[in-house]
């Protein structure tokens, strides 16, 4: 379920005046503090009087009630969307700068004369938008593809958009791989040892562990899933690293944004595992 | 709206942002301790051009004072704030509330349904504190009708969408007014709002308006009802009234509730869904 962030919990402090209660899973409780006990248990009583006869009025305001919570949405549908778009843009930046804190990867060099081709998944169909950290880091690959139908910030390449992308349900059909059929090969030198990254997403981020052994990569896997989607969506994709040694993982359909926090948190941690020349970040080839 | 909201669902955080919002707004609007409200710039003796948020909140109020032959009265800010219930939730500064000339009443102010304006004809502050908060709510849960399901808590007052994480209706307890921890009876909700009045929480908040002093025949008064803005103005209400007068006004309101007297004994409606 989701959890408030930080950030609103700060927001919302600012609005009240007592500590943020948030109400316990399947059993929510009204109202709040009260004296000290002073008596004994309620008893019931069964008996009702009857109403005085102003069903008409009492009918019009249950209506009146709807009525006016209807125009009131009306009314404030655009301030609300504002405060949305708002909150995207702080978001984005929380974003920005948690990436510039970690070292910066370059972009993969595959062949521009081999474009990637995506193999016609059965079902379903997909938006393949792509979040523009992984987009950079892949646009050789995918730049002659057609621009997706929605638009997406500047300068991030877009994929192909047959559908809007269905919302990832841990509980439907099995997810198909989208696989290319040449996946860019990294020659980085790696470290030996343990290292982790972070990748983010709209729906949460993904810390992935990579284990390097010999200069090759032995073992991959998630150590943190905070998406609101269980990373088993993702599973068939957790072992591509050792497979490929390349951070460049597959999209899986319906869970396009965690493959994407996925391949995001291998390319840092990845990164950090990488032979520095000098104090600039090693450039996977 | 000095209270705590908290909104449990699994949404977009942009979708929860939106939700919150509402609270935000509808405040800017309806809030007598913000003396930049749209409340408070209501002027005495002037009609006055009213945005949806207050002008709905206003009528809604009207009605339900008329409804209740002024047990609630949203023109009671003025004494509330006589007996201390003057200072902003946020800054815990005293607000200067006009005063308000005696024997004010809910007939006091009229609207103009076409030209969709406020006129107080008397000296005196409105007080939508009852109203306005279940009307947040309200467009909170609105905004977040796609996800279906979704619980919203701001202070007590609850609209519970859909199922619990277990696929169940929401279970809501009521308190018992004096034992802490202990609840008095539980319910299964389902796309409904559940708003309690009390005075355990934030003492003797609520003025009987027909005869200016605190209510005090009833411990807590609890209602669900289709919107928040009903349960939570019919709570009120509820409180002020005899239990009995108050479970005859929810019956014909179609609306289920619980009355815990002020004696700890419990009038339901009946068809109240126990869990």
């Amino acid at each position: 379920m989701y959890q408030l962030s930080p950030w609103y919990n700060w927001r919302i402090k600012i609005a009240t005046d007592g500590p943020p209660r948030r109400p316990e899973p399947g059993s929510v409780t009204s109202s709040a503090q009260r004296q000290p006990p002073s008596s004994t248990s309620p008893r019931t009583i069964t008996g009702m009087t009857k109403g005085r006869g102003k069903g008409k009025i009492s009918r019009d305001l249950v209506a009146a009630s709807c009525a006016a919570v209807l125009a009131v949405y009306a009314a404030g549908y655009l301030r609300t969307r504002d405060a949305a778009r708002r909150y995207d843009t702080q978001a984005k930046e929380r974003r920005a700068a948690a990436r510039a804190q970690r070292p910066a990867v370059k972009p993969s060099s595959a062949p521009a004369e081999a474009p990637a081709t995506v193999a016609a998944p059965k079902r379903p169909a997909l938006a393949r938008v792509r979040s523009p950290q992984r987009s950079a880091a892949r646009a050789s690959t995918v730049d002659t593809l057609t621009p997706a139908a929605e638009s997406s910030s500047a300068g991030a390449p877009r994929e192909i958009a047959p559908v809007p992308l269905p919302a990832v349900d841990a509980t439907g059909p099995t997810p198909i791989a989208i696989t290319r059929e040449s996946t860019p090969v990294w020659a980085a030198k790696w470290r030996d040892g343990t290292y982790t990254g972070l990748g983010d997403s709209p729906h949460g981020d993904i810390e992935a562990r990579v284990v390097i052994k010999d200069g090759r990569i032995v073992e991959a896997g998630i150590v943190t899933c905070d998406t609101r989607y269980p990373c088993s969506v993702i599973d068939p994709l957790i072992h591509q690293p050792v497979e490929r040694q390349s951070p460049d993982v597959d999209y899986m359909s319906r869970a396009t944004e965690s493959s994407d926090a996925y391949y995001n948190a291998l390319v840092a941690a990845l990164d950090n595992a990488a032979e520095r020349s000098s104090s600039e970040a090693t450039i996977p080839k | 709206m000095g209270t705590i909201v908290s909104i449990e669902v699994d949404a977009p955080d942009a979708a929860v942002a939106r939700a919150f919002e509402w609270f935000r707004l509808v405040e800017s609007h309806c809030s007598r301790f913000d003396a930049a409200s749209e409340l408070r710039r209501l002027t005495v003796g002037k009609r006055t051009a009213a945005s949806p948020m207050l002008f709905e909140a206003v009528r809604f109020a009207l009605m339900m004072a008329e409804e209740t032959d002024g047990a609630f009265d949203p023109t009671v800010g003025g004494r509330m704030a006589a007996r201390g219930f003057n200072r902003h939730y946020f800054t815990r500064e005293v607000t200067n509330t006009p005063a308000s000339a005696d024997g004010v009443s809910f007939r006091d102010v009229k609207i103009d349904e076409h030209e969709r304006t406020i006129l107080l004809q008397r000296p005196l502050t409105l007080d939508l504190g009852a109203v306005a908060k279940g009307l947040a709510v309200d467009a909170a849960a609105r905004e977040l009708q796609p996800f279906r399901n979704f619980a919203i808590d701001a202070g007590g007052d609850l609209f519970l969408g859909g199922c619990n994480p277990r696929g169940e209706p929401w279970c809501a307890g009521i308190r018992h007014p004096c034992v802490r921890g202990e609840v008095v009876e539980r319910f299964r909700v389902s796309d409904r709002a559940v708003c309690t009045s009390g005075a355990y929480e934030r003492g003797q908040h609520i003025l009987d308006p027909r005869r200016g002093e605190a209510a005090s025949g009833v411990a807590s008064a609890t209602v669900m009802a289709p919107s928040a803005m009903l349960a939570d103005a019919l709570a009120t209400a509820a409180f002020v009234l005899d239990p009995q007068e108050s479970i005859a006004l929810l019956m014909r309101m179609g609306v289920e509730g619980l009355i815990v007297t002020a004696g700890l004994e419990l009038l339901r409606t009946p068809g109240l869904c126990r869990a």
